[in-house]
């Protein structure tokens, strides 16, 4: 199963997750990535520099209400979430 | 135990309703003497897409992999490598951008520089349009496109 991604460590393309919604669900100390977070920092221009976690997630695992964010899903600028937790992972 | 009362609360602010809330949010100053640099939605994708055939690959700051190599080909002869190598770049840089799908590119030499005839999907609306780029060894990029068509999804048979 991949990793979850976290808000302020995970990236996309090297730009960091950034706008967390939930941050009564922690993964591994900081707050999770959940679908319709963001914009995170960009890396690059137009719509990758400021892209938001609409695009991909998972389909079964929610945190406070919103699926969340593995790594390998993709950003609504096409990029995949990079970086996620070495030990707490989602299906 | 505390009482709470739940009074109704109104917002008189107009950037709140519903009508107003796009996708997509970006700025140009580009063609807007008049009304404001705000974009939305179709208009800020496809500034988006302009923008990398503006800027010459290598000329923008800290992104050296941004814009066309189209320019750095423009004094070059018109050879088939030439030719795939600019339907390459073409392709990147239509792809880099998951709002728009490329259909169609043609490239043409025309006097003093090339052409370049692209039908361009614009996904979440299905709108498809027709960009022509003529880039030019003087006068650089000059952008022309037909009206928007959405593009039909279903046929509808002739009564006749």
């Amino acid at each position: 199963m991949p990793a979850i991604t976290k808000i302020g460590v995970s990236d996309i393309q090297g730009g960091v997750l950034a706008n967390g919604q939930v941050s009564n669900v922690k993964v591994n100390g900081v707050d999770i990535n959940v679908k319709g977070d963001g914009p995170h920092a960009g890396h690059g221009i137009g719509i990758h520099a400021a892209p938001n976690s609409t695009n991909e997630s998972s389909s079964t695992v929610k945190a406070g209400g919103k699926f969340v964010i593995r790594q390998g899903d993709l950003a609504d600028c096409g990029d995949p979430h990079a970086n996620g937790s070495g030990d707490v992972n989602a299906g | 135990m505390a009482k709470v009362k739940l009074t109704r609360t109104t917002t008189s602010d107009p950037l709140g309703t519903a009508n107003r809330i796009k996708t997509y949010v970006g700025f140009s100053s580009v063609n807007r003497d008049f009304d404001s640099n705000t974009l939305y939605d179709y208009e800020l994708a496809r500034t988006d897409l302009l923008n990398a055939f503006y800027i010459k690959k290598g000329e923008k700051l800290e992104l050296p992999d941004y814009g066309t190599i189209i320019y750095d080909t423009l004094f070059e002869p018109f050879t088939s490598e030439i030719s795939k190598a600019i339907e390459e770049d073409v392709i990147e840089i239509v792809g880099r951008d998951p709002r728009w799908a490329l259909d169609t590119l043609a490239i043409d030499q025309a006097e003093y520089g090339l052409n370049l005839s692209l039908d361009v999907l614009y996904i979440p609306y299905n709108i498809s349009e027709s960009l022509s780029l003529a880039f030019n060894q003087e006068s650089g990029l000059e952008v022309t496109s037909n009206p928007i068509q959405v593009e039909q999804s279903t046929t509808v048979e002739s009564a006749y």
